[in-house]
């Protein structure tokens, strides 16, 4: 009988591997570097997957791995939301410790370890990549009306104009400070976890991986702290202008191809380019503002009115939609750089070479087909579209490539190249959508500098025209 | 490739459908048994002037999170989610409660206060339990006056429960009482306000008692506040608050008018100053009504949301659920005639049979197997044959079959 391991990737990996290799337990393919998502060391009795460490409590808990390691931030995330999860936190091990901070901005006259009363912080927005935590932190604070903003990421990007509060994970305090807030609470302290499914350690034989790891266990247990309503200052609240435009350009991936699409538009900004950025450049164009945000939180930015324009990418556009047939959001200007191509993706040994042959196999089944996705709603619209019979979606925060086929039937995944999918044993089926950047506005602008707003996509309009650029 | 194989979910037989979890079908034996009770309730709340609304199962998570509207422990329990508006970054919830949306309502609509409103709806909270869907009978007196909204509101309660065959017993306390103690203890240095209240919401005024040993006559006060009794309790109390908490004595007297006038109303009624209540929620009397060794339901007076500073309302509600479980043994399914026609040209005579007999409040259905009462009707021509428990009988006209079948209704 296989146990099945789940270790993270991203930043905890090299620790991670080094942890196992001095426990003398094989992670063939989990060194750093590797691209290999899923491998099997069949003298150890082991399966291996790597996730994203957000991922790794949710597979743990399903029972589809025994056995996890991962940040005790995403533990704690899950569980004060859905307690009844199967999943025993067997201890901790050495590694970082995180720590999760109720943040404000410094302009809102706030001081370090003081709260305002809860009072004063009627309809106060919180932005957070933790919606959970944050959500748990503002009941506490019996705070009326509050509103989150859930994010994928660069939740310190937000206040003040944009949030009264972050809630991010950060080292601890300074670090918080470091990122130009004032850390007002801290509501989580954690490090690395090593978890395992409840029905798991009453079935399957653990012992000899547990054997393993046992003498790294540390004592340390994570604390979640909820704040109560405070007794401090009253914060200053800013809200956005609306007498200047506002863009959002993408950090991450889709950074490198932005700049040059500004730039064949006349835009540059200090402190924007290919290598790195700053949170808020600066605009050679007055009156209008620019911050770095993740892109695939623009959507829903520019639908609340937040931003008036954004540089994001027509996959992101496409799940917003299908989430939200309804949203204000819409596509000003394709771009037409960072080209890929959506579509299933299944084991290289499926049966199938299209989409229409796949689908008569899975509706076969007999059981909910799974689909794995880090678009979940265009998932559910592919399956809606293609009379798929019984599905379960499974939204996922990366490293999609490994779920295919233990732990999802297909993928609904995006490719440029193609390369990570053959890596991973893959092939994609007949692609449904191509994806590239765009230029997101809102369908009833709510700047009042629409004059602004014309011209500035009328310049990027026009850069796409242009010869040089296509 | 076996692709069936390769399935590792855990529940791999999800295939077949089935209710989501928690949540509840109302079969015909449920829904007669429900009816019974709702009908009941329907009927007290109409005597005492009570209009019915009911309210969206979706509403507006903000809804919730005003101030002082649900604790964290009931907010953390809520289904929320995005819905189709989602992108305006307006979180929705399935009701978890039904007292704020009929505030919510009343004042959006604007209606006339005092308001007497009844509902008859759902609630939904997660459980660990898999009870996540609760129907309610609920009542809300808005803008109640004092002491009087108290007594129609314990009064209908009580009605409803005995009209269903129980005998109710009204449990009558005061937030005032448990606030006043909790401020004291405060200002002796025992603790912090938020965890005080929090410690009573979950377990009452019991645990306190440990607290005062600094404080002998808010100690004797607790002590004496934690006992039940009749309405005298809330006398002796007051004897004892003139010196250790003057601050509780307006909650005690409020207490004491509405526990004395359902105890000489003929109510059976026990002062319990002591159970635990959310005391972000109630700000009066508060009350529960036990009968046969359980509680079924529960209410007070409270602050509505929206309504501004000072108003004021008062409300319950009834578990239905429980209730309608708990009358399902002695509730019968209503008798049905089976009419069974011959031949095809005996089906108009068949349904005018039908008719005649639904005209005289007799539920009557045509063809299928028979009812396990025993009641049918065979139609041949001109020929009606009744079967009944106590045989059969031939007749012609149609009023005879009624006349016959009536007595069995």
């Amino acid at each position: 009988m296989s146990v099945k391991l789940a270790l993270p990737a991203g930043d905890s990996r090299a620790a991670v591997a080094e942890m196992l290799a001095g426990a003398g337990i094989t992670a063939t393919g989990y060194e750093p570097g590797s691209r290999i998502l899923r491998s099997v060391v069949e003298d150890e009795g082991l399966t291996l997957r790597v996730f994203r460490e957000k991922d790794i409590p949710i597979q743990v808990a399903l029972g589809n791995y025994d056995v996890g390691i991962t940040s005790d931030v995403w533990l704690s995330e899950m569980q004060v939301r859905f307690p009844l999860q199967h999943i025993v936190r067997v201890g901790g091990l050495p590694g970082a410790r995180t720590e999760v901070w109720l943040a404000a901005a410094r302009e809102s006259g706030l001081t370090p370890g003081k709260l305002p009363p809860a009072s004063a912080l009627d309809g106060a927005r919180f932005a957070s990549e933790l919606p959970n935590l944050s959500d748990m932190a503002a009941v506490h604070m019996r705070i009326p009306r509050y509103r989150l903003l859930q994010l994928y990421g660069s939740a310190d990007a937000y206040p003040p104009e944009d949030a009264d509060f972050a809630v991010l994970s950060a080292p601890d305090g300074a670090a918080v400070e470091a990122k130009g807030l004032v850390p007002l609470w801290r509501l989580f302290s954690g490090g690395l976890a090593l978890i395992a499914n409840a029905d798991s350690l009453g079935a399957k034989p653990l012992g000899g991986l547990l054997a393993g790891l046992a003498p790294l266990l540390t004592g340390e247990s994570p604390i979640v702290e909820m704040p109560q309503t405070g007794t401090g200052a009253v914060p200053n609240r800013a809200e956005r202008q609306y007498d200047v435009v506002r863009l959002a350009v993408p950090d991450g991936h889709a950074q490198r191809h932005t700049p040059a699409a500004l730039l064949a538009a006349g835009l540059a900004f200090d402190g924007y380019d290919e290598d790195g950025y700053v949170r808020r450049p600066v605009s050679n164009v007055p009156g209008l503002e620019v911050k770095v945000v993740r892109p695939q939180d623009m959507p829903q930015l520019v639908a609340m009115g937040m931003f008036d324009v954004a540089i994001s990418g027509r996959d992101l556009l496409h799940e917003h939609l299908c989430k939200f047939p309804g949203s204000p959001v819409q596509m000003a200007v394709d771009l037409g750089r960072n080209r890929y191509r959506i579509g299933p993706v299944v084991d290289e040994a499926f049966p199938a070479a299209t989409t229409a042959e796949a689908v008569r196999i899975w509706n076969a089944l007999g059981r909910p087909v799974r689909i794995a996705s880090e678009f979940p709603a265009t998932a559910e619209r592919f399956a809606r579209d293609h009379q798929l019979l019984h599905t379960t979606i499974i939204p996922v925060a990366g490293a999609s490539e490994g779920f295919v086929p233990e732990d999802a039937d297909f993928l609904v995944e995006g490719t440029e190249t193609g390369t990570s999918i053959r890596a991973n044993g893959l092939k994609m089926l007949d692609p449904f959508m191509e994806s590239t950047n765009c230029v997101l506005t809102r369908a009833t602008p709510v700047t009042s500098r629409t004059d602004l707003l014309g011209s500035l996509m009328a310049r990027l309009r026009d850069s796409v025209r242009a010869p040089a650029v296509r | 490739m076996d692709y069936h194989g390769e399935h590792t979910m855990t529940s791999p037989n999800a295939t077949a459908i089935r209710r989501s979890r928690g949540m509840r079908d109302l079969l015909p034996g449920d829904m007669r048994a429900f009816r019974r009770v709702e009908d009941a309730f329907r009927a007290a709340a109409s005597r005492w002037g009570y209009d019915e609304v009911r309210t969206p199962t979706i509403e507006t998570y903000s809804l919730f999170t005003a101030a002082g509207a649900l604790t964290p422990q009931m907010l953390s329990r809520v289904y929320s989610f995005l819905d189709w508006d989602g992108w305006s970054g307006e979180r929705v919830v399935l009701r978890p409660d039904s007292t704020i949306p009929v505030a919510r309502a009343a004042a959006e609509a604007g209606l006339d206060l005092p308001a007497r409103l009844f509902y008859v709806q759902n609630v939904f909270r997660f459980s660990e339990s898999d009870d996540r869907e609760d129907w309610q009978c609920g009542l809300e007196y808005l803008a109640a006056p004092p002491s009087l909204g108290d007594l129609e509101v314990a009064a209908v309660a009580c009605e409803t429960l005995e009209a269903l065959g129980l005998r109710p017993r009204v449990r009558i306390g005061h937030v005032g009482v448990a606030r006043a103690v909790t401020a004291a203890l405060v200002a002796s240095g025992n603790g912090d306000l938020r965890s005080l209240l929090d410690q009573v919401a979950v377990e009452g005024l019991a645990p306190l008692r440990g607290l005062v040993a600094a404080s002998a006559p808010v100690a004797a006060f607790i002590e004496v506040a934690t006992q039940e009794g009749g309405p005298g309790l809330l006398g002796n109390l007051a004897g004892l608050a003139s010196a250790a908490l003057p601050n509780a004595l307006p909650a005690i007297e409020e207490a004491t008018a509405v526990a004395e006038a359902l105890a000489e109303s003929g109510r059976d009624v026990v002062v319990d100053l002591g159970m635990p209540r959310d005391f972000e929620y109630y700000t009066g009397v508060v009350f529960e009504l036990d009968a046969a060794g359980e509680p079924w339901g529960r209410g007070g007076r409270y602050a509505p949301v929206g309504e501004g500073a000072g108003a004021t309302a008062c409300g319950l509600a009834l578990e239905t659920g429980r209730l309608a479980a708990h009358v399902a043994p002695g509730t019968r399914r209503r008798l049905t005639v089976s009419i069974h026609p011959e031949g095809a040209h005996d089906l108009a005579r068949a349904m005018a049979v039908a008719r005649a007999l639904h005209r005289s409040g007799i539920a009557a259905s045509l063809g299928g197997a028979s009812d396990p009462s025993g009641l049918s009707v065979r139609v041949s021509g001109e020929s009606l044959v009744a079967l009944t428990p106590d045989g059969e009988t031939r007749m012609s006209a149609l009023d005879d079959v009624v006349g016959l079948l009536v007595r069995y209704k």
